[in-house]
């Protein structure tokens, strides 16, 4: 069970710590509102941890930004990328704007997929799912024996299965 | 998402196996079978393929074309991954006195800035020149005591520089396609694409030096675009030119295409223009800071239609 009045113990944290977190996303956005949202959510990941806050509640709130943050880049990004990508398709192409939300959250999930992974197991891995190519075919365009890229790609595979 | 019960590595190792060759290999009929029979052995079997099933689903939920692009773009993206350790001190400081700026001139100063899309920034750098960062930028600084260099990756900056007494390194713009090295004290970069580049100077002047070893010198009050092999003669700038460093762009008689165009570099998503619109003439004073401001200036004096799908996605048309 969480210590008795742990969320008055962040409630406190919250009228301490507030402005100096959000100080401190500011310098790195660039932009008062974003570093506003993103120190609330900080906060709200605090009370869903279910362990206690320790004796460093600032460590662990700028433990908690960096994540949040490396998140709001990794989707500023790959939006910014998406929006290059169909800039190039004819218009009856585009997908609707509906559809392009879904695939751009979609597009966040997989980078930080292979975010984790090692640079030749992402390479095979893309390979076999971005290009369709076979475990064969991937084997004679690499010069990889067949058998390591099956152990790479399973290496990926299981990587991602993690993180779903 | 996290799952409640913990799959054994064992399991989770047979369902990636039973993905790889069902989906990249090429399975005979007695495999098939096999999987199936795998499949119904056990609820942690069923749990173990349905995560499989999940990280598949994700790439499928993008379209092959798009997905490519996306992310064979975004990989190159790693390199740039050490501005998570942006300076963020140095970004509001004031600019340093002159023995501190050697102390930490002598030591080196590295930064990689960065601005999205319609956002600005204006910094100093440690020698007092201040930066001024447009829409959509991206640049590492690079201060030894050898140089005083920029290296401008995307986007838009100006630059103003002061005269020390101090002999400094050279100031040193550097993009894919060339150097601009200041003369003087202000004047502008943009990437206009991938292989072309806009020098812009607005006092004293500027050398520019192609990859292929050509020169020019653009004076104050003049602009030219270079590429690696080519540099194009200068031509005059228009009045107002940097006008863009305080968020606003005077237009004189440009097609509404073109300005939506150029609005669309300060404005996050896509912003599109009907044909039948687009050469109506633009003239007058626009935001950069407020694009939605921008466009309902456009709207009202030209008669358009501003319609918004989304957030990030804007049309633009006739009433």
């Amino acid at each position: 069970m969480a210590q008795p009045s742990s969320s008055q113990a962040i409630a406190t944290l919250y009228q301490e710590q507030s402005s100096w977190l959000k100080n401190w996303l500011q310098n790195r956005l660039g932009c008062s509102q974003q570093a506003a949202d993103l120190a609330q959510d900080a906060f709200v990941r605090l009370l869903r941890r279910d362990a206690p806050m320790g004796d460093q509640p600032r460590a662990l709130l700028t433990h908690i930004a960096k994540g949040l943050l490396v998140d709001h880049w990794r989707h500023q990004a790959v939006e910014k990328a998406y929006l290059e990508a169909i800039v190039h398709l004819p218009d009856d192409e585009v997908p609707s704007p509906e559809h392009s939300l879904i695939i751009i959250e979609a597009l966040v999930r997989i980078d930080a997929m292979l975010d984790t992974l090692p640079a030749q197991t992402r390479e095979l891995f893309l390979l076999a799912q971005l290009d369709g190519l076979t475990l064969k075919q991937i084997s004679q365009q690499t010069g990889t024996p067949v058998i390591t890229v099956r152990r790479h790609i399973q290496r990926a595979l299981m990587a991602c299965m993690a993180l779903v | 998402m996290t799952q409640e019960t913990s799959i054994p590595p064992a399991v989770l190792q047979q369902a990636a196996d039973w993905a790889i060759t069902l989906t990249y290999d090429q399975p005979g009929a007695g495999q098939q079978q096999a999987f199936e029979q795998w499949l119904q052995q056990s609820e942690l079997h069923r749990q173990a393929w349905a995560r499989a099933q999940s990280v598949l689903a994700t790439f499928g939920q993008v379209p092959d074309d798009i997905g490519r692009r996306v992310i064979k773009h975004d990989q190159r993206r790693q390199q740039r991954r050490q501005t998570l350790q942006l300076l963020s001190a140095m970004l509001l400081a004031p600019p340093a006195a002159w023995l501190a700026y050697r102390s930490e001139y002598l030591a080196g100063w590295r930064a990689d800035l960065r601005t999205a899309t319609g956002e600005q920034k204006r910094l100093h750098l440690p020698d007092g020149s201040v930066l001024a960062l447009n829409t959509a930028s991206a640049l590492d600084v690079d201060f030894t005591d050898q140089q005083r260099r920029l290296n401008l990756l995307q986007g838009e900056l100006m630059l103003t520089s002061v005269k020390t007494k101090v002999p400094l390194p050279p100031l040193q713009v550097a993009t894919r396609a060339g150097v601009a090295e200041a003369l003087g004290t202000r004047f502008s970069v943009r990437v206009l694409d991938s292989g072309l580049f806009r020098v812009a100077v607005f006092e004293d002047a500027v050398r520019i030096t192609a990859n292929s070893g050509r020169m020019l010198v653009v004076e104050q009050g003049w602009r030219a675009d270079f590429s690696a092999t080519d540099i194009q003669p200068a031509i005059p700038l228009n009045a107002h030119a940097d006008l863009w460093e305080k968020g606003m762009w005077i237009v004189d008689n440009l097609p509404l295409q073109l300005v939506l165009q150029e609005l669309s570099r300060y404005r996050p998503g896509l912003l599109r223009c009907d044909p039948a619109a687009a050469s109506m003439p633009v003239s007058g004073t626009l935001s950069l800071r407020d694009t939605d401001a921008a466009l309902h200036h456009l709207a009202d004096t030209l008669n358009l239609r501003i319609n918004r799908i989304s957030p990030y996605w804007t049309t633009v048309s006739p009433l």
